[in-house]
């Protein structure tokens, strides 16, 4: 028996599409894989790829039953122990997680902490994520205008320094202002909290969009312009993004610029 | 739904001659491939949440992540 190691990858959103050549290579070459991957295809394709798979989706947080935790963050918990017990079992294990398994990804991090703290050797690959299919989609370069993201709720709940110059990214809008742990839609007033607050920051009539990334090879992304008066109407699912373009060009500093010499007649 | 769906989708992701064969063609392509009749017409029709739902799609699962503030609390 080896001395167990963990590595984390990524399916990306559409797959087998979006899979890493080095990805690939590291599940072939796994003693076993758990994944937690949410559709038929990317499962298949891992499973082609190496045949010990075990599904963490048999972890998941299940409001019918306290069978997996009482709360999400209990079953995902439960997900990290499942692949913990194979590392220090002395097996070579491969965790597979939907998207980039650093981006809104608890147990991926967890784990990789988990394993080193124990003296295992633990890295994560990068993936393609939601935001990276955001910015091909939607045409944005985050390098143009800057771009700030926040979890919907982290958003909603604390008191953030927006930059409405730059763009922003709001995720999660699916769970917004759930604070249980439990829920799989928005609280009850999730959007509306949402709404009042980008509020403070833009007004009504300002042009959002709805985003979903393609998650299947013969599905377009959906994109959907609402104002954000309308917000509270627009149908939310559990992989919308919500994309805010800047309200405002940004404020060129004449006296910072004047100290340092730069020449600002050509800027913009 | 049928397993030629769920094959000819995946390879649909990474074969492009079959790709740009779908494209100019989607019935054909699909029929060639032995997609049945039933699970074609979802794919004519672009009823995607019904082909989501019928391939057993949980995007519920991908939502993994919490905030720092239920991290300390819980």
């Amino acid at each position: 028996m080896g001395k167990g190691s963990l590595i984390i990858v990524g399916t990306g959103i559409l797959t087998p599409a979006h899979l890493s050549q080095e990805s690939i290579s590291r599940i072939k070459g796994a003693d076993v894989i758990h994944a937690l991957v949410p559709d038929p295809l990317g499962l298949s394709t891992v499973s082609k790829l190496n045949n010990n798979v075990k599904n963490l989706g048999e972890l998941y947080y299940d409001n019918d039953s306290a069978k997996n935790g009482n709360n999400r963050l209990e079953s995902y918990n439960l997900m990290v122990e499942a692949i913990m017990c194979d590392v220090r079992d002395g097996l070579e294990v491969c965790a597979i997680f939907y998207g980039h398994p650093g981006v809104f990804v608890f147990p991926s991090h967890v784990a990789v902490q988990k394993a080193k703290d124990e003296g295992y050797e633990a890295i994560m690959l990068p993936a393609i994520s939601a935001e990276d299919c955001l910015f091909a989609d939607l045409g944005i370069d985050p390098g143009d205008i800057g771009c700030q993201a926040y979890e919907a709720s982290q958003f909603v709940f604390y008191k953030h320094s927006i930059n409405s110059s730059a763009a922003m990214i709001l995720w999660q809008l699916g769970v917004v202002g759930d604070v249980t742990l439990t829920k799989l839609t928005p609280a009850e007033n999730g959007v509306k909290m949402l709404q009042e607050r980008l509020k403070q920051y833009y007004p009504a009539d300002h042009l959002v969009t709805l985003y979903e990334a393609s998650t299947l090879p013969i599905m377009p992304p959906r994109i959907e312009k609402v104002t954000l008066s309308q917000l509270d109407k627009a149908p939310i699912r559990t992989i919308t993004t919500l994309f805010v373009p800047p309200l405002k060009d940004p404020i060129l500093d004449l006296d910072f610029c004047k100290k340092w010499n730069i020449d600002t007649s050509h800027f913009h | 739904m049928s397993k030629q769906l769920i094959e000819f989708l995946t390879e649909l992701n990474t074969n492009e001659k079959l790709r740009k064969n779908f494209k100019s063609d989607k019935e054909q392509t699909m029929k060639k491939y032995g997609v049945p009749q039933s699970d074609a017409q979802l794919v004519l029709d672009k009823n995607y949440d019904e082909i989501m739902k019928k391939l057993g799609c949980d995007y519920d699962i991908s939502r993994n992540s919490v905030i720092e503030a239920f991290k300390i609390k819980k």
